[in-house]
C-alpha cells in the first residue's frame, strides 16, 4: 500500500495548504486579471499575486538572481510538503515533477533580443528554457537526493507523475517519492490557447451549459508517497490509477469519451473498487464545451444516473496545466480529510441532454474514497483514486 | 527485476518513404521534422518488431519540440499576440510524438513523456521496466530530438557550459517485451534501477545491448 504522508500547494488560492483551504471553504475563486507580465490579451486568469521578487524573498534566494517562475512555484510547494511529512534524511527520495512550460516564462526575454540579432540576447533567460531545469532546481533547493525525472504529457501530467511514484514504489525501486507538478502562467501559453479559442473571457463555467472556455492558471503541488509499512503518518492512500490513450484527435476528446473512460475504469480495478465506492469525483471539467461533455459521457457510461457527487475546481483556480493534476490531488486528500466537498462556482445550468449537476457549493459529506480526473492534448487521459485509511 | 527482451531496435533514416509509413497525408503535413522523425521511426520499430499495436507508448526527448516551440513564439513576438496560427502550438506540446503514434496505431494503452536532458531515455526505460513488471508484453520505447539552428547558436554560446547538454538530431525507437522471439535482438536481465541510470544516453544503451 501506499500511503500520502505529505502535501504542499501554491495556486492563485495562496501560498500554502491552509490558504488554499480556506478559499475551498469559503467559495472564494482566485480568478482576475493578469499583473505579474505584460500580454495584449484580456482574459481573467488563476494568477498568484505575489511577483518573482516576493517568491524568491519567501524562498530565502538572492532577488537578484534570474529564476523561472515555475521553479519558484515549485519550491514553495516541494518544501511544505516534505515539511509536512516530516522527511529530513532525503539522499534516497525521488523526485518525479511534471511541467508543460518549464521556464519558458524567461524564454521571450532572450527571444525578443536574439530575433533582432543572433548575438544578443541574455543565456541566463534561456538556460532555464528546458523541463529538466525546474525539476533540477527544485530537487537541489530541497536537497532530494535520489531517483528525479521531468515528465510532461500536457494537462495529464501530474496525475502521471504520481502514478510513475506509485508504480516505483510497488516494485520495489524507492521507498519515499516526492511527486506532482508546477507550471507558471507565461505569454506562451496565453497565446497559445487564446490560438485555439478556447479561452473564456468570463470566469470559466465546468459543466453549465452556457460554458465558453477556460481560464488559465498557475500552481505548483507535491504530494509525499511512502510505502505504508515505513510511513509513520497518513492522510489517506493512493490506491489506484490508470493511464489511457484517447486516441482518437491531438486537441479534441472523443464524444463518447473513450480515453477518459478507460483511465477511470483502470483506476477503480487497480483500487480493487466498485464505481459506487467512489464518494466524490474531482472532475478535469475545464469548462470547454468538448472536455465537460466527453467527462459527462465517460462518467455517465461508468455509473448510469448514479454519477457520485462531482464539482471542477478549475472554478477556484483556472486551468494549471501539468500543476491541475497535482493540485487537484491536494483538494482530494483535503477533501477526505475534512470530510468535505468542494463546490463547482458559476454554474447555473445542466448541459442539455445530460441531466448531470455537479455540487455547486462546498459542503460536509462522507468522503471514503476520491477519484481524481486529468486529462490532456495528444488524449493522454489519467485517474487517481485516494481512499481514507 | 524481469528480464527485458529487445524485438527491434531502430534508428531513423532519411530515405524511408514518409508516405508509406504515414499514409495521413493531413497528419504528416501538421508534422514538424522531429514529430516525421519520431513518429516514423516509432512505425517502422513495430513493423519490425511485427507488433501492430503495443501495450505501452513511452517517449523521451531532451527538449521537445524546438522548432514548433520557435516558430510559434516568433510569431506571437511579431504579430503582438494577435491572430495566431494554433498548429505549431499544438504540435509543440512534448508529448506529441507519443500521442500521434497512438492515434496512428490505435493503441488506448499506457502513453507516458518524458523531458529530462540526458536522462530522459534512462527515465522511459525505468518506465518501460516499470510497464513490463506491470505483466504488459509489448512496450515501445523511443528517443528523439531535433538540432535546430537556435539551439545551435545558444549551445555554441555555452561553451564548456553546454557539455553536458544533448545536441543531436535523432531518433531512435526499441520494441521491449517479456517474451523472447525470433525478432529478439538481445535480452536483459540484469536490470536496475542504478545500472538504467548508469546509461548517460541511449547510446550508452545501444552500446550495452550490443
Amino acid at each position: 500500500m501506499i500511503s500520502v504522508t505529505g502535501i504542499g500547494i501554491v495556486s492563485a488560492l495562496g501560498v500554502g495548504v491552509e490558504a488554499n483551504l480556506a478559499s475551498l471553504r469559503q467559495g472564494k475563486d482566485g480568478i482576475g486579471k493578469v499583473d505579474n507580465f505584460k500580454t495584449t490579451i484580456d482574459v481573467p486568469v488563476g494568477e498568484l499575486k505575489l511577483s518573482n521578487k516576493e517568491l524568491q524573498r519567501r524562498l530565502g534566494l538572492d532577488e537578484r538572481e534570474v529564476v523561472s517562475r515555475t521553479s519558484l512555484l515549485g519550491m514553495l510547494a516541494a518544501k511544505e510538503a516534505l515539511e509536512d511529512a516530516g522527511i529530513r534524511d532525503r539522499c534516497q527520495v525521488a523526485f518525479i515533477s511534471s511541467t508543460t512550460v518549464g521556464g519558458m516564462d524567461l524564454t521571450p526575454t532572450f527571444y525578443r533580443d536574439y530575433m533582432a540579432d543572433s548575438s544578443k540576447g541574455h543565456l541566463r533567460y534561456v538556460s532555464q528554457h528546458d523541463c529538466a531545469s525546474s525539476t533540477n532546481a527544485i530537487a537541489d533547493f530541497c536537497g532530494i537526493g535520489g531517483f528525479r525525472t521531468a515528465i510532461s504529457t500536457a494537462c495529464s501530467s501530474a496525475a502521471n507523475a504520481l502514478m510513475m511514484g506509485a508504480r516505483m514504489i510497488e516494485q520495489g525501486l524507492v521507498d519515499v517519492a516526492v511527486v506532482g507538478g508546477t507550471d507558471a502562467l507565461c505569454a506562451y501559453t496565453l497565446d497559445g490557447f487564446k490560438s485555439l479559442m478556447i479561452l473564456d473571457v468570463e470566469k470559466c463555467r465546468p459543466f453549465d451549459e452556457s460554458r465558453a472556455g477556460l481560464n488559465l492558471g498557475e500552481a505548483a503541488a507535491y504530494i509525499v508517497l511512502q510505502r505504508s509499512d515505513i510511513a509513520s503518518k497518513s492522510y489517506c492512500t493512493l490506491a489506484g490509477y490508470g493511464n489511457a490513450n484517447d486516441a482518437y484527435h491531438q486537441t479534441a476528446v472523443s464524444a463518447e469519451g473513450h480515453g477518459p473512460r478507460m483511465a477511470m475504469e483502470m483506476a477503480l480495478e487497480k483500487a480493487g473498487l466498485k464505481p459506487a465506492d467512489i464518494s466524490y469525483i474531482n472532475a478535469h471539467g475545464t469548462g470547454t464545451p468538448n472536455n465537460d461533455a466527453s467527462e459527462s459521457a465517460a462518467m455517465k457510461a461508468i455509473w448510469g444516473d448514479k454519477v457520485p457527487s462531482f464539482s471542477s475546481t478549475k472554478s477556484f483556480t483556472g486551468h494549471t496545466l501539468a500543476a491541475a493534476g497535482a493540485i487537484e490531488a491536494v483538494f482530494s486528500i483535503l477533501a477526505i480529510k475534512h470530510q468535505q466537498i468542494w463546490g463547482n462556482l458559476n454554474y447555473t445550468t445542466p448541459i442539455a441532454g445530460l441531466d448531470l449537476v455537479p455540487v455547486t457549493e462546498t459542503c460536509s459529506y462522507e468522503v471514503n474514497a476520491v477519484l481524481s480526473n486529468s486529462f490532456g492534448f495528444g488524449g493522454n487521459c489519467s485517474s487517481v483514486i485516494f481512499s481514507r485509511l | 527485476m524481469k528480464t527485458i527482451y529487445i524485438n527491434a531496435m531502430t534508428v531513423y533514416n532519411a530515405e524511408w518513404d514518409l508516405k508509406t509509413l504515414i499514409p495521413d497525408a493531413n497528419m504528416r503535413r501538421r508534422m514538424s521534422r522531429f514529430i516525421k522523425m519520431g513518429v516514423a521511426t516509432g512505425l517502422k520499430c513495430l513493423q519490425e518488431a511485427g507488433v501492430e499495436s503495443p501495450d505501452s507508448i513511452i517517449t523521451a526527448t531532451a527538449y521537445g519540440c524546438l522548432a514548433d516551440s520557435e516558430k510559434f513564439l516568433s510569431s506571437a513576438l511579431a504579430s503582438d499576440e494577435q491572430m495566431l496560427p494554433p498548429t505549431p502550438f499544438i504540435q509543440s506540446t512534448f508529448n506529441t510524438m507519443g500521442s500521434q503514434i497512438a492515434i496512428l496505431t490505435g493503441c488506448h494503452g499506457y502513453n507516458m513523456t518524458f523531458v529530462d536532458r540526458q536522462r530522459s531515455f534512462a527515465d522511459a526505460l525505468v518506465d518501460a521496466c516499470l510497464e513490463i513488471g506491470d505483466g504488459k508484453h509489448n512496450v515501445l520505447l523511443g528517443y528523439a530530438d531535433e538540432m535546430t539552428p537556435t539551439l545551435g547558436a545558444i549551445l555554441n554560446r555555452m561553451g564548456r557550459a553546454a557539455n553536458n547538454m544533448p545536441h543531436e538530431d535523432c531518433a531512435w525507437f526499441f520494441l521491449l517485451s517479456d517474451v523472447r522471439n525470433e525478432h529478439t535482438i538481445a535480452a536483459l536481465d540484469d536490470l536496475s534501477l542504478s545500472k538504467i541510470m548508469g546509461y548517460g544516453s541511449v547510446h550508452d544503451f545501444i552500446a550495452a545491448i550490443r
